[in-house]
């Protein structure tokens, strides 16, 4: 127990050590190359595009409250978003989370690399000691742990809030284990439990919270299956470790309660589900590519592809599970276990009626896809109790087994090996040639997970021949199947990006730092995404926290009701600029033209603009000046080389006016391309047409236009008709910033009150922890055998706290905070500062009178339960 | 060893001083609380009368040393420096040794206590000798020595005439005392003392013909010079307010270690102690030493509600605790249930708590300026009515500017008005007051600040002296607290000359 005490201890301080020496930030703002505002000169495809969130939402909101805490503040308000929004109310900030300390404390690469590391390394620790707890041995534990660590939901949402909670999954599970175990110092684990819980919520996301309290109420119910009176404990210590967390709890609720996401979901019939073909990424998590691949297409448009993998835990743990489920079912461990993981994949695969459940009030507000996550980690404990109970078995299976297995398993590996061939010598010739490209992907991906699957049982049954003794330690062996199937595909799938690269200063963002503080609107195009702006201290006219104010949004969205395919404002006037107290714009196109639609479907990608395919679209002029047009583009998430040919064509006079060439490489996936047109003077009511055409584009090195189902695509004419209303500040290429004129700044300083919610929580969490601390001292008293003149310390020390915190309350609650000064004409500092020294006194009074009482009455009852 | 010892301790402060930097032979004149003494034995040398003409807040023996002393070696603010800062502090501190070892303190922590008390700035026999009657009524109520109940009540009244407070302070806890020991003849002999002492010093002070005055000032001083017609003070630091609830907890921590919360961390000790005597009260556990602890604690408390208005002195009582945390700490070393592992830790860590809290206070009072003033270039020790104290180049540069101008420019018969509070300059020009204020922020009711008015009116200074850059006490402009003296002086006088950072007013 002490090696293993000193071999943890040794984890945290190589963690701590390899966070200073690890170079460049484990952070994907690589995803920043997306937006055209932040790659004007040089655009890179990014290395995990699914990892947006912790970019443009987390880093962003940990920084404001890392500058917010250094200041001295706490961090409720966020006064730089959407004219001021509810900052500490929102769970996913998580301004209160225990590793997040590191954050406010440590230099921020130093803290990128430690905190997710941690997390890591606590979660594998946790999952030890539970193992541990199910009398798994060290070795069948520490696989067990490993399998749980590398799996893919804590390695995929390891940047998440999602992984602040599901972290403390296991540690909950080793006290609820201990509990069981009817040992002494309950009152200890009661309290570390309601700890725990309070952590896991501090962690921040409300869902996985949900998921982990229900799944841990049910793992109760089972394991104290007809002990009810054993369970009810545990079940206060979780309500109390809510109430803990009420001081994050209660102002989040009032938030909810204004929330217009949660109105949605909650009035909403659940929808978010996994499909069914997906259940192959539990074996082949690459099958539809990855994002951290070269090759990825998000199939489904309700799960991306870090919730479809999510249960993920590599064939071989699966295969084995499934069999030892079935050859051990009548344990009880792997009953509950076999349960837990049966309902979430059947409620996150929509499998009638289990899904139903998540009709109910509160679940169907929550995402019931990522409850594969608990699934795996079931997976992953099955899987040890399993080693370990193939360790404790005395049956010794013959070696012949064990040949027959290596000679039938290499024949059938190049059985595979050949059909494979034959499939593509045959097959792949005949298909799409983007599946073709990705044959080889997904060929590799499927051997290597059918070899290592093929080696793991190979390890096993060879260890199986062997005796008891000597099986753990083969069983280490086991780690390098296990290790091919989860960290070797994942352990590049979190973005290492340069120093240069963290939220660099471009100069657009340094043209609106000198500006005039201002907020900022982003019309058209991701330009500069609400609370990116968090991160260069500038003021963006909305918020993006997935609550949302209900009332904000209903208005903000009447007066701004044109919407694009990412929901972004995509047309503005001016009195609703004024209303909101817009300052600057940054859009993708001149927002002092006047915008008319040709065509605005975008239902799917038109087939790539080449060499061989020209586009002509047709439109009608309705004003005379034309200035720009308006595409949607698709580049295919890659960088082409090609040229871009655009040209206005004269039906009447057949001839062009002068084009315009575009370099490929400027054109973004899914998002607008505006070409600028001088001197274009059309007849109204003419016809004209657009012609778009890319003469040394290849199928391989070109773009294309989303557009209609028909073929159409996607086109907006953009005329001058009038005087510009707006100032153009700056523009490169594609983007423009602008100001608003006549826009009173809406003050978002010092305007705020402290939310009632707030002080309700910390007083709840405030009670509970004094209530806590009570029941632990009470406890923790009895066992001190020796009552000595440090029982008396511990008790005096306590009187006094509590005589302190009478004190306290007296003094906020009962005694005026000011009194009437009396009639003087003296000048002093108690005159100039309407101090009243009367209540001086009778706060001094107060302090001499409840201090020692409350002491010597502590004493005197000490005293007294001594005697009797 | 013990007279070494207070060699030693004497040495140390007339030559080095404690940790704010001021000793005996160096150290900047503070113009204020040194001035003010100065001022008066000015006036008084100058054959006025205290009290009567002009304003004293303090007790006469405060003031009358200093005066014998000028009238005898000539005036310096030396005597003033030596009389208050060296052998005040030492007899204080003699007091507070003895008090260590009445109450047996272990000699380690004898020693560290003893450390902290010489370094520490706030102790001084004008609230020592409070304790030391304390001291000596316990003895005599112990041995039943009536003779030391005479002596006691004798020192009751020295501590009355050294300062008003202390007297009534210390009375009030030995009368507690007396009356719970219901020791008849000790209380008779003791009342003797004081009377005897009272009935020698009224005739004197009314031959003097300041009696009548002195018992005015005093009761002036209870009724219109407290509360909130307090002068200077700034009452108590306040956790409650002035913090926004988001800053709480920060501010919290931060006022924990803040110099305000030193204010409430020796209260917060003082009230644990008294806790604990009472807790060994109930358990039958009291001995003599407690009962002086005990004593020397409620003196404490008396203390503390006379600065609840003027929490910055709250230094004043850091000694009381000292002693206090070294009597209990000796209990704690010396009990057998402390022998164990735990208890040597928990015994370790209350020793590391209390050197800690004396630290912390030294830290405050750190003198910063040591380095700079084994320079010679920094020293100046050849200033008129200064010297020997060593003073920085700047003041006497300023001292001597201003001594050169009124030497020239005005007679010893003129008098003048320093508008702010520097009452050292009285002393240092030589000149008399226009007015009874030396401090004019004494001066806290209209009446009275009318009252400076009307003395200028009748008996106009030359010049009115004003220091741009006095401070401000409490952060309230001299020219806020005097607005109808300030009236006065712009329809009166005009701005004559500028002498560094000192304005002179000369009367239209």
């Amino acid at each position: 127990m002490r090696n293993e005490k000193i071999l943890i201890l040794s984890g945290f301080i190589f963690i701590f050590i390899i966070s200073w020496l690890l170079p460049n930030y484990f952070f994907p703002s690589d995803i920043l190359n997306y937006l055209p505002s932040f790659s004007q000169e040089k655009w890179e495809k990014p290395h995990n595009s699914l990892l947006a969130d912790p970019l443009y939402q987390f880093e962003p909101w940990r920084n404001f409250a890392k500058e917010r805490i250094l200041k001295g503040e706490l961090p409720i308000w966020n006064n730089q978003n959407a004219n001021g929004v509810p900052f500490f109310a929102n769970p996913q900030v998580a301004v209160l989370y225990p590793l997040n300390v590191i954050y406010y404390v440590f230099p921020v690469k130093v803290a990128l690399w430690m905190i997710p590391l941690l997390k890591l390394y606590l979660f594998a620790v946790f999952t030890y000691l539970y193992l541990r707890s199910l009398k798994c041995l060290k070795s069948i534990s520490f696989i067990g742990a490993a399998t749980a660590t590398f799996a893919a939901f804590p390695i995929t949402w390891l940047l998440w809030p999602h992984t602040n909670v599901f972290i403390f999954f296991p540690i909950i599970l080793y006290l609820t284990e201990k509990i069981y175990e009817r040992k002494t110092l309950h009152h200890r684990l009661y309290v570390i439990l309601s700890f725990a819980y309070l952590f896991m919520i501090l962690g921040g996301h409300p869902g996985t919270i949900i998921h982990l309290t229900t799944i841990h109420l049910l793992y109760i119910l089972f394991r104290f299956w007809g002990e009810k009176r054993r369970m009810l404990p545990l079940y206060a210590s979780i309500v109390l470790g809510f109430l803990l967390s009420a001081l994050q709890l209660v102002p989040f609720l009032e938030y909810l309660s204004q929330s217009v996401a949660f109105e949605k979901r909650f009035f909403a019939n659940p929808n978010v589900f996994l499909p069914f073909i997906s259940i192959v990424m539990n074996f082949f998590p690459f099958a539809f590519g990855a994002p951290h691949k070269e090759f990825y297409k998000q199939f489904s448009s309700t799960a991306n592809f870090q919730e479809l993998i999510a249960g993920y835990v590599g064939p071989a743990v699966l295969l084995l599970t499934i069999i030892g489920v079935y050859k051990f079912r009548k344990d009880k461990m792997v009953q509950i276990w076999g349960f837990i993981i049966c309902m979430t994949f059947l409620i996150a695969y929509k499998v009638w009626p289990f899904w139903l459940i998540i009709k109910l009030p509160l679940l169907n507000a929550i995402g019931s896809t990522r409850l594969i996550g608990f699934g795996a980690f079931g997976f992953a404990v099955l899987f040890a109790l399993i080693l370990q109970k193939l360790i404790d078995s005395k049956k010794v299976i013959s070696i012949k087994y064990f040949s027959n297995f290596v000679v039938l398993s290499t024949g059938v590996f190049f059985l595979f090996l050949f059909g494979e061939d034959l499939v593509s010598g045959i097959i792949v010739k005949r298909l799409p040639e983007k599946i073709a490209n990705f044959y080889p992907f997904l060929e590799k991906h499927i051997s290597s997970q059918f070899f290592s699957t093929l080696l793991f049982f190979g390890l096993l049954l060879f260890a199986l021949t062997k005796k008891r003794e000597k099986r753990s330690l083969l069983f280490i062996f086991l780690l390098i199947p296990l290790f091919m199937q989860n960290i070797f595909l994942f352990w590049n799938y979190n973005t290492i990006t340069q120093a240069n690269q963290f939220y660099p200063q471009k100069p657009i963002i340094q043209k609106l730092q000198s500006s005039p503080y201002g907020s900022i609107l982003e019309v058209g195009n991701p330009n500069f995404p609400p609370n990116l702006n968090m991160q260069y201290n500038l003021i963006q006219a909305e918020n993006d926290d997935a609550i949302g104010l209900k009332s904000f949004h209903k208005e903000f969205d009447r007066l701004f009701p044109v919407r694009n395919q990412w929901k972004k404002v995509d047309e503005v006037e001016l009195s609703s600029l004024q209303k909101f107290g817009i300052r600057y714009i940054i859009s993708d196109y001149d927002i002092n033209l006047k915008k008319v639609g040709v065509q605005k479907k975008y239902e799917k990608i038109l087939q790539p603009i080449t060499s061989s395919v020209e586009i002509r679209v047709p439109f009608t002029a309705l004003y005379s000046n034309l200035a720009q047009i308006r595409l949607l583009t698709a580049n295919f998430n890659r960088q082409n080389t090609c040229k871009l040919e655009i040209g206005i064509f004269d039906k009447s006079t057949k001839s062009f006016f002068p084009k315009q060439n575009i370099a490929c490489y400027d054109i973004r996936d899914f998002m607008y391309y505006t070409i600028s047109f001088s001197n274009i003077k059309l007849k109204v009511g003419n016809a004209y047409e657009i012609v778009i055409k890319s003469p040394d584009a290849t199928k391989q090195n070109s773009i294309a236009l989303w557009g209609s189902n028909s073929g159409k695509p996607y086109l907006e004419v953009l005329y001058e008709v009038s005087k510009p209303t707006f100032a153009l500040l700056w523009n490169r290429k594609s983007v423009y910033l602008w100001e608003v004129s006549n826009v009173k700044d809406v003050n978002m300083n010092g305007v705020y009150s402290i939310p009632a919610s707030f002080i309700i929580g910390l007083f709840l969490s405030f009670v509970t922890f004094v209530g806590l601390l009570f029941y632990l001292i009470r406890h923790e008293l009895h066992f001190i055998k020796r009552k000595t003149l440090i029982y008396h310390i511990v008790a005096g020390s306590l009187s006094l706290f509590i005589g302190l915190i009478v004190f306290v309350l007296i003094n906020s609650f009962l005694i005026p905070k000011t009194l009437p000064l009396p009639k003087t004409n003296a000048i002093n500092w108690l005159v100039t500062h309407k101090h009243s020294i009367t209540l001086d006194y009778i706060r001094f009074g107060l302090f001499i009178f409840i201090i020692p009482a409350s002491i010597v009455i502590g004493w005197i009852v000490l005293i007294w339960r001594r005697k009797r | 060893m013990a007279k070494k010892a207070l060699i030693i301790i004497f040495l140390w402060l007339f030559l080095l001083g404690q940790t704010n930097g001021i000793s005996g032979v160096s150290g900047d004149i503070n113009m204020i609380d040194e001035g003010q003494f100065a001022a008066w034995v000015n006036h008084m040398l100058h054959g006025k009368i205290v009290y009567k003409e002009f304003f004293v807040q303090y007790a006469p023996l405060q003031v009358y040393p200093l005066y014998f002393l000028m009238k005898i070696f000539g005036p310096s603010m030396f005597f003033i420096r030596l009389w208050h800062t060296v052998i005040g502090v030492f007899l204080g501190l003699c007091v507070a040794l003895l008090t260590l070892k009445y109450l047996k303190v272990r000699s380690i922590i004898f020693a560290i206590t003893t450390i902290l008390l010489v370094l520490i700035p706030g102790i001084h026999i004008r609230y020592w000798i409070g304790i030391l009657c304390l001291l000596i009524i316990v003895q005599a109520h112990k041995s039943k020595s009536v003779k030391l109940a005479f002596i006691t009540g004798i020192l009751f009244a020295i501590s009355f005439f050294e300062s008003i407070e202390v007297g009534i302070f210390s009375m009030c806890t030995a009368a507690g005392f007396t009356l719970i020991k219901r020791n008849i003849r000790i209380m008779t002999f003791t009342f003797f003392g004081f009377i005897l002492s009272i009935i020698i010093f009224a005739p004197i002070a009314f031959r003097e013909g300041w009696l009548i005055s002195y018992l005015k000032t005093n009761i002036d001083f209870i009724t219109s010079i407290s509360g909130i017609n307090l002068p200077n003070g700034q009452g108590l630091p306040n956790i409650f307010e002035g913090h926004k609830i988001a800053f709480f907890v920060i501010a919290i921590l931060q006022f924990l270690f803040s110099k305000e919360m030193l204010f409430y961390w020796s209260l917060l000790l003082i009230l644990i102690f008294l806790a604990v005597i009472i807790i060994r009260y109930i358990l039958k556990k009291l001995t003599k030493e407690d009962e002086v602890i005990f004593l020397i604690l409620c003196f404490g408390l008396f203390i503390y509600a006379s600065i609840v208005g003027r929490s910055g002195h709250y230094f004043l009582v850091v000694p009381i605790v000292l002693i206090s945390l070294s009597y209990f700490l000796s209990l704690i070393f010396s009990s057998d249930q402390m022998k164990d592992r735990t208890g040597k830790i928990l015994k370790i860590l209350f020793l590391f708590l209390f050197i800690l809290y004396g630290i912390r206070h030294i830290i405050i009072f750190r003198h910063t300026q040591f380095f700079s003033l084994t320079s010679k270039t920094y020293l100046n020790i050849s200033v008129s009515r200064v010297a020997p104290i060593a003073i920085s180049k700047s003041q006497a540069n300023d001292i001597f500017v201003l001594q050169d101008f009124f030497n020239n420019n005005t007679k010893k018969t003129d008098t003048i008005f320093v508008f702010n509070n520097l009452p050292a300059l009285y002393f240092l020009l030589d000149r008399e007051n226009s007015t009874q204020y030396d401090l004019p922020l004494l001066a806290n009711s209209r009446e009275k600040r009318l009252g400076i008015v009307s003395e200028l009116r009748h008996n106009p200074p030359l010049f009115i002296i004003e220091d741009k850059n006095a401070w401000a006490v409490d952060g309230v402009s001299d020219r806020k607290r005097l607005p109808e003296v300030v009236d006065y002086i712009k329809k009166q006088y005009f701005k004559f000359k500028t002498i560094y950072h000192f304005i002179l007013y000369k009367k239209k």
